[in-house]
């Protein structure tokens, strides 16, 4: 290996280990616990009509079985240097959660008492990371360095007890909209998948039995072919997370300007646009619509993705989740961009500066997406990751100068 | 040395200390604080505050988010959803309760999620009562006490299934043995189960004494006319004649008080004179300015407070046009137009400015009215002539009228009225009155018994509401109503009683007669559609009556109720409704769900 000029170092690692997490569970989860508030609880048994008796209920449910959930962590890869410039560094990695900690999802008939955590199933992540970076001079004058990013992403939910899946809670007005079930990725979206706008009459009277069908709205795919479009038909329309995320950083110093930027990307993951269900129906909610209605279903114009627009909120349109809010999330964005300056220091030395640098700053200059939303980039809850809920865009365009003075 | 002996001394103590902590296992055990764990209700104490968190849910709020969709005077599925009334506010404005009034609700609709997790929240806080009661040792409560606040709490839970079954038909029965601990919480619904209620509401009446140390509980009379309401929509007439009759001749409330219509019909509405009344057989108690803002005072009912008058949101829950018409009486004999009551609308106020001029109705009506509605130029309780226009919130959507029972009365502002929007109220809500328990005896008689009974009891009813006394007056001073009433009738009121007609007309005539008392006395009280539902019995009557309704709401000129373009009410589905989607899913053993979807959805 002596004689190898050009790969100045190599390394090879590997590595595996497991850490027991309980980060999402209260110390209070083993017990059932007993308490109530006034509005909850309390009660003005004697009729009084202004004052109340202290009533006290069961709160949650204890489980005393819960343990750690296991992160088991395992990658192998290397880490080379070549020609003095290029770093590369490729790993495979393999995230498993044993006994994933969850609150059980219980049917009513169990009461209203919250339902414990429980470690409810396993998920597993794999992907490759990989990066390779170039740092280096073009010119004695010129300076350059690249560093780019890739990292892939699979998931799966790999055990989960009866009935197999579990749902998040959710707060939509149309209802759960995500399933986490055995053979697909967590977080999916789950629904009614549209296969298109009902043309015309004839169209309604040769397709599955379908509750409030009618020209101009939805017509659901017939997963299960009985002819008739039933909750059994509902089915995964996408998931979150991305087939792999990339990145691309490059930093340019020539002379006393300096120049770097950052792209970030994100491909293959789908978003649930749920506004689209205030701003593209009438039936839902009073207020702004969208220019998208400009196309709506009419008589004559059958040939869109947009239902008619009508004041009913339907099983065929708006009351139930489906494909409509399903969105491509994938997006690239240039995160930030900078131009600087630096002043020539020996000119400054004598009034006590030691340097002095301008700056141009942009950051989210521009965003390549399909997606219809404000903001591809979601916050939000872990539990209901993907689901854009009229998130407040965080990401927004926006230029900044700056002076940065050193004494 | 001396040094020493102290150090030593100081690490001894030190050693011991943690020595003897060690050596009790209890050491490492953390008791959670500001909760309390089981063993601590292990008492008489513990069981009637248990007792006393299932009878919290009797207002249909289990959250401390005020849940509107899950109330027990059922509003929306017992009021918007029949002939009763629309749901009003604004077009687009609670999509979920649009859906239900329109027939489009199926089984993803959230509201009535919302109802399904109330009402199972009260039957499994009923049934922790009755697993509390087996733990607790014997030294710790009295018999006669542990007696008592189990029956209560089977009543409790009665009253909580009744509004399942009444919604849904069929429904899982949950008692005590269905627990998270025993794994067998998941039900089936095989099919109706009141059965199941009348042992419960048995049991109750068997065991529950007569009178109770407060008007809130329920006591054996209580629990007899519970049973009594199951035998009405079971359809087992010779099972409830004889207890309606005990329940009219003996019946006393919680606190002793003789069954009794009270005086005035009005008094049933009023924060004040209705509470507890002897009228009431079971109510919900509603308390307010009790420094919870609100929380108990119909928290769940706050969506149908007035949109301006009396409170400031959210016009919700707004009467029909139909409903307003059925008040029209003959102008000879007093008595309600049964089959032409739609024929023409009472004149209203659509589309007329509170600033323009507007005359009220002049034709004959049944004085319950002004009780029931607000209306144009009506004084709407001691708050002012309804000015009609500016009140409402939209009235292309909902249409001229408001609701009024569950209004509070200015005067008694200070005391009667909570929160912020001074929607909270009072008002009882009473889950079953005396004179409900008059006219389901007329019922009885209709079918099984004798047509004078019952045109006897439907005259009882009638003759309280022609007491002129309780009559709407105009005011002294329209500027300031709290000046008090003239003697002078705020409209043309007229009701009489039936002279001999269930007789000479038939059991046909009486049936349709006494149903109408029905809609008369308890509009807008949310029971209108189980009454059609309990009378449809798979004939289509229910199915008739809500579609007529519907052409006519939706042909009333002036009128454009959008939402329910193409709604109609199908036979052999709509008379109950969707089981929510949700618990079906979570319903899976063996791999497959064990709850079914009601027929047709």
């Amino acid at each position: 290996m002596k004689n190898v000029n050009w790969l100045n170092d190599l390394k090879i690692r590997g590595s595996y280990g497991i850490l027991g997490s309980d980060l999402n569970v209260s110390p209070q989860n083993a017990f059932s616990l007993y308490g109530g508030n006034f509005g909850n609880a309390y009660y003005d048994l004697a009729g009084t009509g202004n004052s109340i008796m202290q009533g006290i209920y069961r709160i949650n449910i204890g489980n005393p079985q819960a343990s750690w959930e296991q992160d088991i962590v395992a990658n192998f890869g290397f880490d080379a240097t070549m020609f003095n410039k290029f770093t590369v560094s490729i790993e495979y990695y393999q995230k498993s959660i044993d006994g994933l900690l969850f609150p059980l999802p219980l049917p009513y008939t169990a009461g209203g008492a919250s339902s414990p955590i429980v470690n409810i199933g396993n998920i597993k992540n794999t992907g490759v990371d990989a990066s390779i970076s170039y740092n280096g001079n073009i010119t004695s004058d010129l300076h350059l360095s690249v560093r780019s990013n890739i990292t892939t992403y699979h998931n799966e939910v790999v055990k989960v007890p009866d009935p197999g899946y579990f749902d998040p809670p959710s707060n939509l007005s149309f209802g759960n909209v995500v399933r986490n079930q055995i053979g697909h990725p967590v977080s999916s979206f789950f629904g009614y998948d549209i296969i298109g706008i009902f043309k015309d009459d004839a169209e309604v009277s040769k397709s599955p039995t379908q509750d409030e069908a009618a020209p101009g709205r939805f017509k659901y795919r017939d997963v299960n072919g009985d002819n008739l479009i039933t909750p059994a038909d509902r089915t995964f329309l996408g998931s979150p997370n991305p087939d792999f995320t990339y990145s691309l950083n490059i930093g340019l110093r020539f002379k006393n300007f300096d120049f770097s930027s950052m792209f970030y990307g994100s491909q293959g993951n789908s978003l649930f646009n749920a506004p689209r269900n205030l701003t593209d129906f009438f039936g839902t909610y009073v207020g702004g619509k969208s220019t998208v209605l400009l196309n709506a279903w009419t008589p004559q114009n059958t040939d869109t993705n947009i239902p008619k627009i009508e004041g009913t909120s339907t099983f065929s349109t708006s009351s139930v989740p489906n494909s409509y809010y399903v969105e491509n999330g994938s997006y690239l964005r240039l995160r930030s961009l900078i131009l600087g300056y630096t002043l020539n220091p020996s000119a400054l030395q004598h009034i006590g500066i030691g340097k002095i640098r301008i700056y141009l700053q942009g950051a989210n200059l521009f965003t390549i997406t399909k997606y219809s939303g404000l903001d591809p980039e979601l916050g939000g809850s872990s539990a209901q990751f993907g689901v854009d809920q009229g998130n407040y865009p965080n990401n927004q365009a926006s230029a900044i100068i700056g002076l940065n003075v050193s004494f | 040395m001396k040094n020493f002996i102290h150090k030593l001394n100081i690490s001894t103590v030190l050693f011991l200390v943690l020595f003897s902590e060690g050596c009790k296992k209890s050491y490492l055990e953390k008791k959670p604080l500001g909760y309390v764990t089981q063993t601590v209700l292990y008492n008489k104490e513990g069981a009637d505050a248990l007792l006393i968190a299932a009878y919290s849910l009797l207002d249909g709020s289990p959250n401390n988010t005020q849940n509107a969709w899950s109330s027990m005077n059922n509003w929306i599925y017992g009021g918007v959803a029949s002939d009763d009334a629309h749901k009003g506010t604004e077009y687009g404005n609670g999509p979920g309760i649009e859906q239900i009034e329109s027939f489009r609700a199926d089984a993803s609709n959230r509201d009535l999620l919302a109802k399904w997790e109330a009402v199972y929240e009260g039957a499994q806080r009923a049934n922790d009562v009755i697993r509390l009661l087996a733990n607790i040792p014997e030294n710790s409560i009295s018999k006669d006490d542990a007696q008592q606040i189990k029956a209560e709490a089977v009543f409790l839970r009665g009253v909580y299934l009744t509004e399942a079954a009444k919604m849904w038909k069929n429904v899982p029965y949950v008692d005590e043995s269905i627990d998270f601990a025993s794994g067998n919480y998941n039900v089936p619904n095989s099919g109706p189960i009141w059965d199941k209620i009348e042992e419960d509401f048995k049991y109750a009446a068997a065991n529950l004494t007569d009178t109770k140390g407060e008007a809130g509980r329920a006591n054996s009379w209580a629990a007899k006319s519970f049973l009594a309401k199951i035998y009405m929509f079971d359809h087992k007439f010779s099972e409830a004649q004889p207890l309606l009759n005990d329940i009219i001749l003996n019946g006393v409330t919680s606190l002793g008080r003789k069954y009794a219509l009270v005086n005035n019909y009005s008094d049933n509405f009023d924060a004040i004179k209705g509470k507890n009344n002897a009228e009431t057989v079971f109510a919900t108690q509603m308390s307010v300015q009790d420094g919870t803002g609100g929380e108990n005072g119909n928290a769940a009912d706050w969506l149908i407070g007035m949109y301006a008058g009396p409170s400031t949101c959210c016009g919700y829950y707004q009467p029909s046009f139909s409903l307003v018409n059925s008040f029209k009486t003959d102008a000879v004999t007093g008595l309600p137009l049964i089959s032409t009551f739609n024929d023409f609308d009472v004149k209203n106020d659509m589309n007329i400015k509170s600033t323009e001029p507007f005359t009220a109705y002049e034709g004959p009506l049944d004085p319950r009215l002004d009780h029931t509605v607000g209306r144009r130029g009506i004084p709407y309780r001691d708050w002012g002539i309804h000015p009609g226009y500016s009140w409402i919130r939209q009235q292309a959507c909902g249409g001229p009228y408001s609701q009024i029972k569950n209004a509070y009365n200015q005067a008694d502002e200070a005391t009667t009225s909570d929160g912020s929007n001074k929607a909270q109220t009072s008002n009882n809500l009473v889950l079953i009155r005396f004179d409900d328990v008059i006219l389901w005896a007329a019922e009885v008689e209709v079918e099984i018994g004798s047509l004078s009974n019952a045109q006897e009891y439907v005259n009882l009813i009638r003759a309280r509401a022609a007491n002129e006394n309780d009559w709407v007056k105009t005011y002294v001073d329209n500027s300031d109503p709290l000046k008090g009433f003239t003697n002078i009738p705020a409209a043309n009121y007229k009701i009489g009683l039936y002279t001999n007609e269930f007789e000479s007309k038939g059991q046909e005539f009486a049936r349709e007669a006494v149903r109408f008392e029905r809609k008369l006395e308890f509009g807008m009280e949310g029971h209108r559609f189980f009454d059609l539902q309990r009378w449809d019995n798979g004939t289509g009557y229910m199915a008739d009556a809500i579609n007529a309704y519907i052409q006519h709401e939706t042909s009333v000129p002036s009128y454009n109720w959008l939402y329910m373009n193409g709604a109609t009410f199908v036979k052999g589905k709509n008379e109950i409704y969707a089981i929510p989607l949700t618990q079906i899913d979570l319903s899976v053993v063996d791999g497959a769900p064990i709850l079914h979807q009601n027929p047709n959805y």
